[in-house]
């Protein structure tokens, strides 16, 4: 049966805040708030947005787009994530991207890269088949 | 077309600008949305709404190889939805953004975001020249 989002949200409030990385399929992008703030996007580049405190203008999060391509350079240097529960922390995603950018965008995978250092995504997160 | 499975629908502006027609957004992004936030984010599904049914411009092209028919419509928004039970104004200098892709599903919701406003060009936001491509309608 088809489902409205109007009705969907009816009497839902948000549980509250956990540090995750989400995958979207239809977008192929991973994104990961690591701060709660409330925050704008700024797009980086065709790979990267990143999204910045509406307060203080603070790094809180990032998108990183084109996910599945990341993760198959990622192959070449011994690092692939199997559907059987495997992980890999979500900063070797920046350095996969990093190899391909200008210069002057280097700054933002590198802070990205320290700040997500302690982060990680599993297979069944990114919905590998 | 119907709905596919999985997804939420909503309605709003169909991108030429004329009529209206019907998108949809994951439900498991809403639902992770609500378990893990950020909670600001979750409230804003509101701002999604309002931005596809009455944007201040319609923008076609992601700039991002593989959506390139992809589309992001732009626009202001009535209210901030603090909680169930708190409401403010809007806050001034951003816009609402909403990021489209089409498929043979439908009109796949990939994304809703804040953005600055571009000072010379209210509703549009900041950057749009590179990061979006052609404008296909605007508001007049």
């Amino acid at each position: 049966m088809e489902e409205n989002l109007n009705e969907y949200l009816r009497g839902r409030e948000p549980d509250g805040f956990t540090r995750r990385p989400f995958y979207s399929r239809d977008g192929d992008t991973l994104t990961y708030y690591f701060e709660s703030d409330e925050a704008y996007s700024q797009r980086v580049d065709d790979l990267l947005t990143v999204y910045k405190s509406k307060q203080t203008d603070k790094l809180v999060g990032c998108k990183i787009k084109g996910v599945i391509r990341l993760l198959e350079r990622l192959k070449n240097f011994g690092f692939a994530l199997s559907p059987e529960g495997e992980s890999l922390k979500l900063n070797l995603l920046f350095l996969s991207a990093l190899g391909e950018r200008p210069a002057t965008v280097h700054h933002y995978y590198e802070e990205l890269g320290r700040y997500t250092r302690e982060a990680v995504v599993d297979s069944s997160e990114l919905q590998i088949s | 077309m119907s709905m596919p499975r999985g997804y939420l629908a909503l309605s709003g502006l169909d991108p030429c600008g004329s009529g209206g027609c019907e998108f949809c957004v994951a439900k498991q992004y809403v639902e992770n949305l609500q378990r893990y936030g950020p909670q600001w984010k979750f409230w804003n599904l509101h701002v999604m709404k309002e931005v596809l049914a009455d944007p201040i411009a319609i923008f076609e092209g992601l700039n991002r190889s593989g959506y390139g028919s992809g589309y992001v419509y732009s626009g202001l928004y009535s209210k901030q939805v603090i909680s169930s039970t708190i409401e403010t104004p809007p806050h001034a200098g951003f816009v609402g953004i909403v990021i489209v892709n089409p498929d043979h599903r439908g009109n796949i919701i990939l994304d809703w975001e804040w953005r600055r406003e571009d000072l010379d060009r209210p509703g549009f936001p900041e950057g749009w020249q590179n990061d979006f491509g052609d404008v296909i309608w605007k508001k007049t």
